[in-house]
């Protein structure tokens, strides 16, 4: 399966892209997190950041589908 | 409706005129660019939004309260990009038929978007440098 993983704010400065597409076989946007923080500095935990599948909020134990659209989210600072 | 743009939002006024008969109460809050942030010296804040989740998240928020505080009618508005301090970054209306709803439900709108919208703000400081607001303690301020 292949996912796009799309990178905000602090996440974004730390993964260097605004979006990558990630191939494996994730079952989790938590495995999908544990690959990706493998091979990245990311200055957050998973406990720090909320996960959207396809724009819409998700938990981390949520299934995910190949082309899905996967992104983590850091604090939010709007307002 | 829920909105998100580039460009200078609408007064709360453009954004709820208030032309319901059965509403005598309206609020309004505009969140502003401060010039000032824990001691230092800000000349403005850029915010990034996921805009898809933002906008979707937006509208979740507006209808959540529509029936929280029915009859209630509201509305907001959120800026992206760079603002200069004394720019509106967020409006919020809420029209109910008395004070006290209209203000429950202006209150709880604008903490729904500080907890929940994806949008993230990066300050400008005097001194040249810049940095994302964002580290979880931010929650336990007093707020705009």
């Amino acid at each position: 399966m292949k996912v796009r993983v799309r990178y905000f704010a602090m996440l974004r400065d730390a993964a260097g892209v605004a979006f990558e597409d990630v191939a494996g076989d994730f079952a989790s946007p938590a495995e999908l997190w544990a690959h990706l923080a493998g091979r990245r500095a990311f200055p957050l935990g998973p406990a720090e950041v909320r996960v959207s599948v396809n724009a819409v909020y998700v938990s981390f134990d949520a299934a995910l589908r190949d082309g899905d659209e996967v992104a983590f989210i850091p604090p939010v600072s709007g307002g | 409706m829920f909105r998100l743009q580039d460009a200078p939002l609408p007064t709360p006024a453009g954004l709820l005129p208030a032309d319901d008969p059965a509403c005598g109460g309206l609020v309004a809050f505009e969140g502003r660019v401060r010039n000032h942030d824990q001691g230092r010296a800000v000349t403005g804040l850029h915010y990034e939004a996921y805009e898809a989740l933002a906008l979707s998240e937006g509208q979740r928020i507006l209808d959540e309260a529509r029936v929280r505080f029915a009859p209630a009618r509201v509305a907001a508005a959120h800026r992206c990009g760079t603002l200069e301090v004394g720019e509106v970054a967020v409006v919020v209306v809420a029209a109910a038929p008395h004070r006290q709803e209209a203000f429950l439900a202006c209150r709880w709108i604008i903490d729904q978007i500080k907890e929940r919208l994806p949008i993230w703000k990066r300050e400008l400081f005097a001194d040249g440098t810049s940095a994302w607001v964002a580290c979880g303690c931010h929650h336990q301020e007093p707020g705009p």
